[in-house]
């Protein structure tokens, strides 16, 4: 039993490393926001300069970028092995994250799939972005917190240190962490278990920690000679510039022409691009898209599950649905335009949601195995038909014609 | 972690004694000035109506006649590249400037000095080798930043091939609407407290009024800029001087002598602790002989 759960686990995290690990280095140059992040990161590590990217982002990005680069050396995979392996680990952990909280492993499973072969994940898996290393954390923290609530875990240190390491990647994990902090308090209430040292360890591990690693990643600008309270500022000082960007601010014209409204996430098909190269029938594509297969059924997954959540009372599906409303909700009222990278770290959840809409939907037929497995066939093959578009190889450019009608795609 | 962040602020930040006064032509040679007193983290006092601080360094990597001078003539480094015979199509016949800014454009020039050449390149050269690396074939298609990369690039193989015969470029080159910016980044300045003349304030608060990101309090305007380094626009009648020593900075220009005599009374009479005054402009001589305390 314990092999199996090795080999599936093992699995997992191989289909997904090769699938984000392939052609990383087939442009043998800087792409996208590359070299303004590879040379911040070495500025900043140095001389504590933001210098030559916006300084509005907290740093850990930088502290990341190095160690990817101290690791796989100064040249394409340096800069972007540290998103095929924390995006191929998100993809494991959404599985782990899945097993913990369902019955089933049917629901782990298709989520994982789900996520595997997700566009625009695939796409950020080969960038440098923090998007995607930052999910990982926050679902490390979320599934060490889920552990360590079902007594196999002594202490969610660890989910501290997680929280620490997303949020200094990015803001937008404060109130999920508000909502995954209430959550423990909760179960830790419900089973009883409050006391005065119950409330300090869940202070440290849920604020103190985070709170000491976001401040800490900003040692080397301190360095020059800034005060804590400087320090308070600048961040007062970078939410007023990033609530005042408009889509002029993105310096590639390409991305300003993107999907930029998160409205339209999860209710139509998103796709967007342009073509690469061309050689006779055949093109490569530079492309940005939601799954349509997956995203579409996203709401109706999280109304069903709102409905089962209350009617079981099921606390794991709560906190799932809680999650992704939290995660999506603050991207939806927010008045500045996001870019579709910005859907990532929604998008556990809402796999999770959808994957538990999917075995659901399978259960009524009846032989649900059979409808399951069907299920994950169609899947499969719709996201390997997507993965050499998405993965920038060249392919038939008429095979992909009907796709490119649901959304923008630019051809030679 | 706090006594370690708090060390790391203050420890950076060191004044000088004697204070120096220095009286400078143009606003930008301050910077020379704190540049040369290798002060770090500071804040700065602007006593100036206006302000420019343009993210831009003003380097230039063309050859301009004005570099050779003494041992560094045009013809021997001119000479020196021709007799390496690198295989690149030149317009220009004639050993000359124009010859060698013509190198300098040619998107070819690195491989061919590859042929040739085996140094090991500066880490400068080869983040520039790495940059241009997806750059299409030709040099005028190339948008304004792809240029100056490709300049740049081929000046420093030209500088690391022929270190004794080819003059230095420069990293950059302080002007009135960059030096602040280049202040900012070699880290000499922190904060900048930017006083103005009364009868500035209306124009002033107009201009910024369309950012949404600027703040406008009771008494004083504030925004990040550059390195998120704090900007505070005050008047200088609601002007109210920090403890900590600072850079000081005067254009004597704007000001009248009696808001000339108040400045200088400030900081003879120890109101602004600052260590390092600069000032430029017409008053500079009325100023000479006087003395401020050490801050």
């Amino acid at each position: 039993m314990l092999r199996k759960r090795v080999l599936w686990i093992a699995g997992i995290f191989i289909f997904a490393f090769v699938l984000r690990f392939w052609g990383i280095a087939y442009k043998w140059h800087y792409t996208g926001d590359q070299e303004t992040i590879v040379r911040a990161s070495a500025n900043f590590l140095r001389n504590g300069s933001f210098s030559p990217d916006d300084w509005v982002h907290p740093p850990m990005k930088y502290y990341l970028a190095e160690a990817s680069i101290k690791l796989f050396g100064h040249n394409p995979y340096g800069w972007r092995m540290k998103n095929v392996i924390f995006g191929s680990l998100s993809v494991l952990m959404v599985y782990l994250l899945g097993k913990e909280l369902f019955r089933d492993d049917k629901t782990a499973f298709a989520a994982s799939v789900f996520l595997l072969f997700e566009p625009v994940h695939i796409a950020y898996s080969r960038s440098i972005l923090g998007e995607v290393p930052s999910i990982f954390f926050f679902l490390g923290a979320v599934y060490v917190v889920v552990v360590y609530l079902k007594g196999r875990l002594r202490s969610p240190i660890i989910a501290g240190f997680c929280l620490g390491v997303a949020l200094a990647i990015k803001w937008y994990y404060i109130v999920p962490c508000i909502v995954l902090l209430s959550y423990f308090l909760a179960a830790r209430r419900s089973a009883g278990n409050w006391s005065l040292e119950t409330v300090l360890h869940t202070f440290g591990v849920f604020v103190l920690i985070p709170l000491g690693i976001y401040i800490l990643q900003y040692y080397p600008w301190m360095s020059r000679g800034y005060s804590l309270g400087d320090l308070f500022n600048l961040q007062i000082d970078a939410y007023r510039i990033l609530q005042a960007q408009t889509l002029g601010d993105f310096s590639s014209e390409f991305m300003r022409h993107s999907p930029s409204s998160p409205l339209q996430w999860f209710v139509m098909p998103v796709v967007y691009g342009s073509q690469d190269g061309v050689a006779g029938i055949f093109g490569n594509f530079v492309i940005l898209m939601l799954n349509p297969m997956v995203s579409l059924f996203t709401f109706p997954a999280a109304v069903y599950a709102l409905y089962r959540s209350h009617k079981d009372k099921d606390a794991s599906l709560f906190i799932i649905l809680v999650l992704f409303l939290c995660t999506y909700g603050q991207f939806a009222i927010v008045s500045r335009p996001l870019l579709l990278y910005s859907v990532i770290p929604v998008l556990p959840f809402a796999y999770l949601l959808t994957a538990y809409g999917l075995t659901a939907f399978c259960s009524r037929f009846r032989n649900p195995s059979r409808a399951y497995k069907w299920a994950m066939i169609v899947v499969i093959i719709w996201g390997a038909y997507l993965y050499p578009l998405v993965a920038g190889g060249y392919v038939p450019v008429l095979a992909y014609r009907p796709l490119f009608l649901l959304g923008r795609v630019t051809l030679l | 972690m706090v006594i370690l962040l708090w060390h790391a602020g203050r420890t950076n930040v060191k004044t000088i004694t004697p204070t120096k006064f220095e009286v400078i032509d143009d606003p930008q040679d301050a910077f020379a000035v704190w540049k040369g007193a290798a002060v770090r983290g500071r804040t700065l006092y602007l006593f100036d109506r206006y302000l420019e601080i343009q993210p831009v360094s003003h380097a230039e990597f063309r050859f301009r006649p004005e570099e050779f001078s003494g041992d560094l003539t045009v013809k021997s480094l001119c000479s020196a590249i021709l007799r390496d015979r690198y295989k690149i199509r030149l317009r220009h016949r004639e050993c000359g400037i124009d010859m060698l800014n013509e190198i300098l454009e040619s998107r070819y020039f690195y491989a061919a000095w590859k042929e040739k050449k085996s140094l090991s390149l500066s880490s400068r050269a080869k983040r520039l080798i790495r940059a241009s690396r997806g750059y299409p074939a030709g040099f005028r298609t190339l948008s304004e930043n792809r240029k100056k990369v490709v300049i740049q690039l081929n000046r420093l193989i030209i500088e690391e091939t022929y270190p004794l015969i080819c003059p230095k470029s420069v990293k950059y080159r302080a002007e009135e609407d960059n030096y602040l910016y280049l202040a900012i980044y070699e880290k000499i300045i922190n904060k900048i407290y930017h006083i103005i003349p009364d009868d500035a304030w209306p124009e002033v608060a107009r201009n910024l009024s369309v950012y949404p990101y600027v703040y406008f309090g009771e008494r004083f305007i504030r925004m990040a800029i550059h390195e998120g380094v704090p900007l505070i626009i005050m008047r200088f009648s609601d002007f109210d001087p920090v403890r900590d020593p600072v850079l000081v900075s005067v254009a004597s220009d704007c000001w009248s002598d009696v808001e000339m005599e108040r400045i200088f009374s400030l900081l003879s009479g120890g109101n602004i602790r600052s260590d390092l005054i600069t000032v430029s402009g017409r008053q500079e001589d009325g100023l000479a002989g006087k003395s401020v305390p050490d801050a």
